[in-house]
């Protein structure tokens, strides 16, 4: 009887542990490769990975779907891995939405959804290899890249 | 006859709206640019040189003209992003850059998170109506 209730205890803790877990790491998407790493970070900033919200440090990897979000005294820099650089200032929120690249042939497409802030962008290697195959979402219109430098600010409508 | 009416008071309506969200090419360091295209469904605008600019206002996407305090604003941000010096990145996934290829450009802001915040502080004012 006591190694059946030793059992269910042991069990029950194992369960709470890995709830545990999953609460404190959020799991990364689908497909679980990364798609771009921070690169710096002042102020208020974080990541909103899978509902939950991770404080965004220097060196944190990102993946598709994960939001970006920064305070009002925040700003961040990001770069990936097809060498696209984007920094967002104050106030905003960006969604990686969609983000596919071939290391072989450096295409692939991205999609980042903008809703509010300002960002600057410098586009890597998705636009100079697949033109207007980068885009980004705003509420009102979307921009397609064609290898550029170029700035963008949406209005907060919330 | 309507639509004579109803084109010229859309215009006026959308030129009276505040500025929804606003785009400016930048110049790449050798002066030089790519494009980029506004479609917001009613129509598209093709920005393809330095400091083209483009706007959404009342729904309605438009190239716009920006005065010399602006430009002067984003030479100011791009002056901040050539000087946080531009590396070759090769630390992120080493599948993706095992191939010996041309560097890309990418910004590494290290020490300039300050600066990086003034800089769009002088964005943002740039785009304040």
């Amino acid at each position: 009887m006591n190694s059946v209730n030793r059992a269910w205890r042991a069990a029950f803790s194992l369960g709470f542990i890995l709830t545990l877990l999953a609460i404190s790491h959020p799991a990364v998407n689908a497909d679980n490769s990364q798609v771009a790493q921070i690169k710096t970070v002042a102020g208020q900033a974080e990541i909103v990975r899978s509902g939950a919200r991770i404080v965004a440090r220097v060196g944190d990897l990102l993946y598709e779907k994960d939001t970006i979000e920064t305070g009002p005294d925040g700003s961040i820099g990001i770069t990936f891995i097809d060498n696209t650089v984007m920094s967002s200032g104050p106030d905003s929120q960006i969604v990686l939405e969609d983000y596919k690249f071939n290391s072989s042939n450096f295409k692939g497409s991205m999609l980042a959804d903008m809703n509010r802030g300002t960002v600057s962008m410098i586009s890597g290697d998705i636009a100079r290899s697949s033109p207007g195959a980068m885009k980004v979402k705003t509420p009102t219109a979307i921009l397609g890249v064609r290898g550029t430098r170029f700035v963008i600010e949406v209005k907060d409508n919330r | 006859m309507r639509r004579i009416v109803l084109i010229p008071l859309l215009l006026l309506l959308a030129s009276c709206s505040s500025r929804q969200s606003l785009f400016v090419v930048l110049p790449n360091p050798d002066g030089s640019s790519g494009a980029v295209t506004i479609e917001n469904g009613q129509n598209s605008v093709l920005l393809d040189h330095p400091y083209a600019a483009g706007e959404v206002r009342g729904g309605v996407a438009a190239s716009v003209k920006v005065d010399q305090a602006q430009v002067q604003r984003s030479a100011d941000l791009q002056r901040f992003i050539d000087q946080t010096g531009i590396v070759p990145e090769r630390d992120l996934d080493a599948a993706a850059f095992a191939r010996d290829r041309p560097a890309a450009p990418s910004l590494s802001f290290g020490k300039a998170g300050g600066r990086l915040r003034a800089a769009h502080q002088l964005v943002a004012a740039r785009f304040a109506d």
